[in-house]
């Protein structure tokens, strides 16, 4: 019998977190990880303490610094700054998609998408909307 | 963690010096030792290494492996708006296929 790779023993940040999408406990869509937090790392006195990842970053808040200098400048203006943290103990699941132990309301996640839903269950022809 | 505040994003694609000003390349990967999680799941990730090296367009499009470095993060001495800065020699820093975390 053919044996398949060994899980590996490390995450890479960068390409199995950053930019992937999260789904809350229900399985919905709720966002995508543009940024990580971190504590530790160099201090003022020059030290280096041990640097962990501490939440997952969603919002324009998170996403719009990594742009270039002039849209990172702009943008923000256009799109807001709302930057949601998901504490890293909030993942039970890495994969294709990252997978959280709550649901999105829960964590402040897809306010927008709920408001929108609302909103459009009250236009005439939706399920909910009047005939 | 300096230059950009508390975020990680922000170090992908800088330009790796060590102290003598020797490039090693541009930050493409930030290493955390355990595995993927799926129960029991962690309330923080420790990040151990970067990976480094120059990548051209082959590594860029998956075609080829990058000839990487992994540096230690214990061996970062500054992060620049610009650069990072790692104590030691290149030749201190091991080729990914000789890496094995530091905390195993």
């Amino acid at each position: 019998m053919k044996k398949g790779n060994p899980t590996p023993e490390y995450v890479d940040l960068y390409r199995q977190v950053l930019d992937h999408a999260l789904l809350d406990a229900d399985d919905w869509m709720c966002g995508t990880v543009d940024d990580l937090e971190v504590e530790g790392g160099l201090r003022r006195d020059g030290t280096n303490e041990p640097l962990r990842v501490t939440a997952l970053l969603v919002g324009a808040g998170a996403w719009t610094p990594r742009l270039p200098a002039l849209f990172a400048r702009l943008l923000p203006h256009v799109v807001g700054s709302q930057c949601v943290r998901v504490p890293w103990s909030e993942v039970s699941e890495l994969g294709e998609q990252i997978k959280l132990r709550s649901r999105a309301a829960a964590l402040g996640l897809a306010s927008a998408d709920r408001r929108l839903g609302l909103w459009i269950a009250k236009l005439p022809g939706s399920e909910r909307g009047e005939q | 963690m300096k230059a950009s505040g508390n975020r990680l994003a922000w170090l992908e694609d800088l330009p790796v010096v060590a102290e003598d000003g020797t490039r090693l390349g541009h930050v493409f990967e930030i290493r955390s030792p355990g595995r993927a999680e799926t129960e029991p799941t962690y309330a923080e990730r420790s990040v151990d290494c970067l990976l480094c090296g120059r990548r051209g367009l082959l590594e860029r499009l998956g075609w080829k492996k990058p000839d990487a470095l992994a540096v230690p993060w214990s061996s970062v001495v500054a992060l620049h708006a610009h650069a990072v800065v790692v104590r030691g020699p290149v030749d201190s820093f091991r080729k990914l296929d000789a890496y094995r975390s530091e905390s195993r």
